[in-house]
This record gives C-alpha cells, sequence and structure tokens, in this order.
C-alpha cells in the first residue's frame, strides 16, 4: 500500500494519459488489404502538393519527413522513435483504414499529453493512409529520406500472392529513388520465408548494400535497431509467442552509369 | 449478310519502304508506287494463319530503324518477330510466365533488343533473335511444364544462367547478353520461391510499376526509359539500368495514356490521358511546363461512351450487418447509377507536326491539332479539329506530312449501320493549324484492299471476331474503380486541409458510416478516448488563454 502510495502523482498523470490513449480492439481490422485496387485514397499530386505543415505543426514550415515507417501498422516504432529523435520528422504509412485512424487518434492523444515535452513532444511524428507500393513518390522527393522501414510486413505465403509483398525488385527501384545515398533500408520479420526472400531481393538489387546489425550499431544507430526489433505491436507478440525475428539492413548507394 | 471487315489499326509509313498496314488479326505491305499488296499473311503458310488466328487481333506492331524487322503483340503473351521483307515469320515466343499479356513494345536504336511492357506494369528486354533453337525448345517445353506445376520461374531462372554461359553465333549478341547479364536486377537464385518477374525467352526485367503500365518510350538516344501508368505517375528511370529512377513526372490527376517526344525538343515530353489538358514536362528533372487544356474542344467529338466499371456491391444494409469488418468496401456514393453513360477523356496518341501537337482521343471522331506553346501561353490554346465521323483508331505522321488516320468503319451510333466510308483518311496541316481532309488516291487504294484482298474468307470479319478487337475497353479500365472519377472528389491534394489539423489524408467518412443509431461499441470507444482527448486539448488552451500564451503553442491536432 505505502508502495502505490509512493508513486501516486505519478501513477494519476500516467491514468490520465491512459485515458486519452485509444483503445486498439475500437480499430481491430482484418490484417490484409489488396494493394492493387483502387482504393478511395486521397493523395498529394506530387511531392511539392503535399503541406506537411498539417501533419507537423510544431515543425519548421519546409521541413520533410526522414523517417518513414512503410505499413506501420498501430504506430509502435514511430511513437518510440518521436522522442529518439525529436528534430526528426517521422511518417507512418498504413493502408487499413481503421488502423490509420487509430495511429491518428494516438498521436492526437500523445500530443496533448505530452504538450510542451521537449522531447516526448511527438509532434513530429504523424500518419497518412497511403498506399505505398503505387504513392510514394507521390510522398517523397528524390533521396529525401534516411530511413525507410519495413516491419514485420504481410508475408503474402502463397506463391500466388508473391507479387503483393512489399519488397519487390521493381519496388525497390522507387524505394531507392526517395532514400538518399548512404539510407538505410530496416527489414524484420517473423516468418523466415519473407526474410530469405527480403534479404535476396535487396542483395541483388543493385542499388542497396548489406550492412550489419552490428555495422549499424557501431554508427550510433543502435537506438534505430532496438526499435525495429522491440517497439512495434507485431514484434511484441513474436515475443509473447517465443518466435524469432529475422533482421536485414540494407544502405542506399550509388552506382555509375554504363 | 454483308460481309464485315477489320479496319486498320495501325500503319508504317516510312519514306522509300513500302507501307505497312495492320487489319485485325493480319499485316500487309502495300507498295508506294504501285498500290499493289506485296506481302500479306493471307498468303502466308497454314501454320503462320493458325498462329495468327489463334493469337487474336494485333495489338501492336513496331518496325525496328532500319526497317528490317517487324515485331507484333496480339492478345496473348507471344512476341512474333517478322522479316518486313517478304513478311516471314522469323519466330514467335511465349514472352512472359506472367499471367498478364504484354501492351507495348519498342526496338532499341540497333534493332537488337525488343522492349516490351505487360499489363501488369513491369518492362523487359528481349533479345531480337531467341535462344539458340535447341535450347529455346527446351525453354518453351519447360515453360509448358512449369504453367501446370506451381513453381513458375526457377527452372527458368536456372535456364538463364546455362544460356549466359552458352556461346552463341553472334559476337555482338553474346557482348550485349554479357552486358545484361550484369545489370540483370534478379539473378537467377537456386530456390525457386524465391523468383519474382522472371521472363521465359531470356527476358531481362528493366522496371516495373504497381499499376497498369499504360504506355513508354526510350528516349531517341535510348539513355533513358519513360514509363506511364493509371496511377497518374510518369516515371523517368536509366536505360537500360532500369532500377534507377531519374525523376517522376508528377501533376496528373487521372490515368497517363499518352506521351511523345517533340522530335525537334528533346527535352520535353507531352503527356496526356484522363485530365483536361495535356501537359508538358522537362522530363530530365521532372519539372512540369506547361498546361495545354483540351477538354472542352474534345467533349463534342467524343461519340463512344462506356457505362463504368461497377464492383459487385453489397446492399447497404449487408455492410451495416458486417459491422466494421467490411468498411475496407468504401462509399459507392459516387458512382452514378446504373447504366448512365458517362463521357470518358482518354488522350490515345499524341505527335507533333512543324509547331502542332497533334492528337485524339479513346472514341473521338476528330483528329486534334494544338499549337505547339511557346513561352507561357496567356490565352487558352485554340484546338483545331477534323471530324471524320467514326471514331479515329490510330494516325501516322507520314514522312511527307501528309497525316494518315485509321478510321473504326464498323462503328455507328445504331449499331445496325452497313459500314461505309473510307478506313483510311488522309489529312494535311496547313500553316494556320487548320487542317484539310485529302481526297487521296491512297485512301480508295486500302478501301479495295480492304475488300478485295481482306474480303476473302479469312479476311472478313464475323461478328463475334469483331467483338474481339475490343477498341474501347480502356474507356472502362483506365479510370479508377472507386467513384472518384466524377469530379466532385478532389483527389489533388492542392487545397489546404482543414484548420482541425487533422490531415484530410485519413478519411473520416467511415466512422458516419458506420454509426448506426446510437453508434456501434466501436465507435463509442472510439469516441470515449476523442473526446478525453478533446477536453484535455481544451483545458491546456483556456490555460495558456488565461497566461497569455501564443495561439502558435496550442496543439493543432
Amino acid at each position: 500500500m505505502g508502495k502505490r502510495k509512493r508513486v501516486a502523482v505519478d501513477q494519476t498523470a500516467q491514468d490520465e494519459g491512459q485515458k486519452l490513449l485509444p483503445q486498439k480492439r475500437f480499430y481491430r481490422q482484418r490484417a490484409h488489404a489488396n494493394p492493387f485496387s483502387d482504393h478511395t485514397l486521397d493523395y498529394p499530386k506530387s511531392p511539392q502538393h503535399m503541406d506537411w505543415n498539417a501533419h507537423y505543426p510544431g515543425a519548421a514550415p519546409g521541413k520533410r519527413p526522414e523517417f518513414a515507417d512503410i505499413g506501420c501498422g498501430f504506430g509502435g516504432l514511430s511513437m518510440t522513435l518521436a522522442p529518439l529523435f525529436p528534430d526528426s520528422l517521422i511518417l507512418g504509412m498504413e493502408i487499413r483504414v481503421q488502423v490509420s485512424q487509430y495511429v491518428q487518434d494516438r498521436i492526437t492523444a500523445l500530443r496533448t499529453a505530452n504538450h510542451g515535452d521537449p522531447t516526448a513532444h511527438y509532434q513530429n511524428v504523424s500518419i497518412v493512409r497511403a498506399n505505398a507500393m503505387k504513392f510514394l513518390p507521390n510522398y517523397f522527393a528524390k533521396a529525401s529520406l534516411s530511413a525507410l522501414f519495413f516491419l514485420f510486413p504481410d508475408p503474402h505465403f502463397k506463391a500466388r500472392k508473391h507479387k503483393a509483398r512489399i519488397i519487390s525488385p521493381t519496388l525497390l527501384a522507387e524505394y531507392a529513388f526517395i532514400l538518399r545515398p548512404g539510407g538505410i533500408v530496416y527489414t524484420i520479420t517473423d516468418v523466415k520465408d519473407l526474410h530469405d526472400w527480403m534479404r535476396t531481393h535487396l542483395e541483388n538489387f543493385p542499388l542497396f548494400d548489406f550492412v550489419s546489425e552490428e555495422q549499424l550499431r557501431a554508427e550510433g544507430k543502435g537506438d534505430i535497431v532496438d526499435a525495429v526489433y522491440t517497439s512495434t505491436e507485431e514484434g511484441k507478440k513474436v515475443e509473447r509467442n517465443k518466435g524469432e525475428k529475422w533482421l536485414a539492413c540494407f544502405r542506399r548507394i550509388e552506382v555509375p552509369r554504363i | 449478310m454483308s460481309l464485315r471487315f477489320f479496319p486498320y489499326s495501325h500503319l508504317e509509313i516510312r519514306s522509300g519502304i513500302p507501307v505497312l498496314a495492320v487489319s485485325g488479326f493480319h499485316i500487309q505491305v502495300i507498295d508506294t508506287s504501285t498500290g499493289a499488296v506485296l506481302f500479306s499473311t493471307l498468303n502466308s503458310p497454314a501454320n503462320v494463319q493458325e498462329s495468327l488466328k489463334k493469337s487474336g487481333p494485333i495489338r501492336c506492331a513496331v518496325l525496328d530503324n532500319s526497317s528490317t524487322h517487324l515485331a507484333t503483340l496480339a492478345d496473348d503473351k507471344k512476341l512474333k518477330v517478322w522479316k518486313l521483307d517478304g513478311l516471314e515469320l522469323l519466330h514467335e515466343r511465349l514472352v512472359l510466365d506472367l499471367p498478364k499479356r504484354p501492351t507495348s513494345a519498342a526496338f532499341t536504336v540497333d534493332g537488337q533488343t525488343i522492349v516490351v511492357a505487360d499489363k501488369f506494369g513491369d518492362v523487359f528486354n528481349y533479345p531480337l533473335h531467341p535462344i539458340p533453337p535447341s535450347e529455346s525448345q527446351a525453354s518453351s517445353s519447360t515453360l509448358l511444364h512449369d504453367e501446370g506445376s506451381a513453381v513458375p520461374g526457377g527452372v527458368n531462372s536456372l535456364d538463364l544462367t546455362v544460356n549466359a554461359a552458352q556461346p552463341t553465333d553472334e559476337p555482338f549478341s553474346k557482348k550485349r547478353k554479357a552486358k545484361k547479364q550484369k545489370v540483370h536486377e534478379n539473378p537467377p537464385v537456386p530456390r525457386s520461391s524465391l523468383a519474382s518477374h522472371v521472363a521465359s525467352s531470356n527476358g531481362t526485367l528493366v522496371l516495373g510499376h504497381t499499376s497498369l503500365l499504360t504506355c513508354f518510350l526510350l528516349t531517341p538516344d535510348n539513355k533513358y526509359i519513360v514509363t506511364a501508368d493509371r496511377d497518374e505517375h510518369i516515371r523517368v528511370s536509366w536505360y537500360p539500368q532500369g532500377f534507377c529512377i531519374e525523376s517522376f513526372c508528377l501533376g496528373h490527376t487521372q490515368f497517363v495514356s499518352a506521351i511523345h517526344f517533340p522530335s525537334d525538343q528533346p527535352d520535353i515530353l507531352i503527356s496526356g490521358g484522363g485530365d483536361a489538358e495535356l501537359k508538358l514536362w522537362d522530363w530530365l528533372s521532372g519539372k512540369h511546363k506547361v498546361d495545354i487544356s483540351i477538354l472542352d474542344s474534345v467533349k463534342p467529338y467524343i461519340k463512344v461512351k462506356m457505362r463504368p466499371y461497377k464492383r459487385p456491391t453489397f446492399a447497404k444494409s449487408v455492410e451495416k450487418q458486417r459491422d466494421q469488418s467490411r468498411e475496407e468496401t468504401e462509399s459507392q456514393a459516387s458512382v452514378p447509377p446504373d447504366g448512365e453513360e458517362q463521357t470518358v477523356v482518354a488522350v490515345q496518341k499524341i505527335s507533333t507536326l512543324s509547331n502542332y501537337i497533334l492528337f485524339t482521343v479513346i472514341g473521338g471522331t476528330a483528329l486534334f491539332a494544338v499549337a505547339y506553346p511557346i513561352g507561357v501561353p496567356s490565352s487558352p490554346s485554340l484546338v483545331h479539329a477534323v471530324d471524320f465521323g467514326k471514331p479515329v483508331l490510330n494516325f501516322t505522321v507520314a514522312f511527307d506530312q501528309q497525316i494518315w488516320v485509321n478510321l473504326d468503319f464498323n462503328w455507328s451510333e445504331n449499331r445496325d449501320d452497313p459500314q461505309d466510308g473510307s478506313p483510311i483518311r488522309v489529312v494535311r496541316l496547313a500553316v494556320d493549324g487548320q487542317m484539310r481532309s485529302m481526297e487521296n488516291v491512297w485512301s480508295k487504294v486500302f478501301h479495295l484492299h480492304l475488300l478485295t484482298k481482306m474480303g476473302a474468307k479469312a479476311g472478313a470479319a464475323s461478328s463475334e471476331d469483331l467483338e474481339t478487337l475490343d477498341f474501347y475497353s480502356s474507356l472502362k479500365s483506365l479510370p479508377k474503380n472507386t467513384g472518384e472519377y466524377d469530379d466532385d472528389e478532389d483527389g489533388s491534394g492542392e487545397t489546404t486541409p482543414p484548420a482541425t489539423g487533422i490531415p484530410k489524408n485519413i478519411k473520416t467518412n467511415t466512422r458516419k458510416q458506420s454509426q448506426g443509431p446510437g453508434g456501434g461499441k466501436k465507435e463509442q470507444g472510439k469516441m470515449k478516448s476523442q473526446k478525453a482527448v478533446a477536453q484535455k486539448k481544451l483545458e491546456s488552451q483556456s490555460v495558456l488563454v488565461n497566461r497569455g500564451g501564443k495561439e502558435s503553442d496550442v496543439p493543432n491536432f
């Protein structure tokens, strides 16, 4: 009892913060969305037409996102990275209506609850509902990103569905386009087959070079790697189920013309 | 019963060589001086005829720069290569393992590579001549075998390795092959489960869109490839290193269906599609230069109309019962009611002649000309039109600056009218942009050929055959299926989001939609936390006001 009293003040603050947060169970949606069909999406005509200020009202005007979390799901990674990189803009992208709405409400709640906090202000994180397989170039200009995340993507197990996988030789060209040279692609999955797929295609792609976890940690990106491993809802689920996680990261390189 | 004939869908008119004409399943080569048919696939051996018939109407016919080889694509997955002289079918090959059909093709400058785009959005390189016969056999047989098995691609990828190692007859092609192996984006991997974008017949992947690829162009120097898709994108990639994207030309709000490089302005790209204007780009940088508005001038001539594609929709009540699980089925409210035909603008082809941009639209009965904009045009450009009364299928600017227009003479507003008029009309462009239809001997010649040569039992078309031509299906397939084609919805992202700070990207309509009387449990759950946030926001706001804080400090979310 005494113990509880001691943290009573913190507890109420936390409780209050908790009350603001949306609850996932009200936003459940089936795990798959067809990336090839015409969703009623709202996307900018081009990166110049994107009003980032509406997404990041606290950030300096003209500032553009640097981290993109593709298929951000319930937003675990974005919310973890936000306080770690208070000066970088983070954008989550999610195709499912309900889930993107959840992240939206979550960000609103976090911004309200942490108003005035110098680092954990969550003014640097936002979400768009988007089909990243089609419209990434509408959001991000050439070489504008320093990190792209593909965390626990839909494995699309059937061979027939492989074309719907988020990593493919043709899509990698678009990822390479929006990443600046030196930028990192982070992939992680608990499905070994998908890991092999992603790793093989990235390795075979001329504009990406494998970079080891140790190397990334040595470069000071340990916080990001940790977040990639543990911060997402999927990642936590895998932990609960004692599953294995497969990380593969790649650096954007440049090649000469032939 | 009167015989019906296939209209000419494609002409190739070059100085010094016979005219190449494509009509339905068949190809004709016509002498320019006498007007006589030199070669016709109607005279081809029976097996070639059979193959042509099987392949369906020819959709695409391209000639290499030296006018030696002709490549054709039809409705099947076969790429046929012909020798123009004699119209001899050199070979045909299955080009794709993928379920999608090839849609367009082009020869590289040296004529040694054929670039093929398919409906799935991918572009592949194929060597002019397929791999040596023995292996070609093996390859096609494995392909056939693979079609039945669950792992297509695996065996073929291995084939690729073998082929690359094999010495070929021509040293030149060997060199090219070696080069291509180097740029292969997806080298063969031992595990078939990892194969992606594998093409048969030695095809190598250049690039791909996650969309229907509508058209592509190689720059005249073959250093870049420009690809356009149904999702408003124009992509500029290196060639043959298609994995390097140089730029995107973004700004279309509808599908892009035609692109063109003006021959005297190599740094400019003209594009058109479902938008009300043609767009000019500095394609290397992706910078938009200028718009030429065409909609009002073009609309009266669009005679072929289509009922919009409609997804099978669930009745609203069913949707409600299914609760939020089906919320992905977005509102269908803006889809016009059944049976209402829509006028869809879809630019079919763009070309340039002297100072004019020439273009046609799918299902339009006229050829249009608009002055090439010099600088920023102050007034809307004047679009000239010459009306033919029948939908234009294609047009070709010949070396002598005459414009040859292919017409769908089978078409009429009430379908039972007999076909009449010429399949080909010739037009001349005057300096003022006016176009004059010419009573050209050639149009008569074509008409004659149609009636005599094609009039033989093989050339006449049954009504089912004519159905397969399906010239206007793009009007249905190109616009988006979400019902947002109606211009009341703003998909441009130009307007500023509402002041609430909620990015307009995330539709809130689903929330309203599923809110029955009293709202669902989920809705109530969502509302609870949203209300709490609003409450908290108000509190902090009032605190700020009391403190005299600045407006900008208020969290906007």
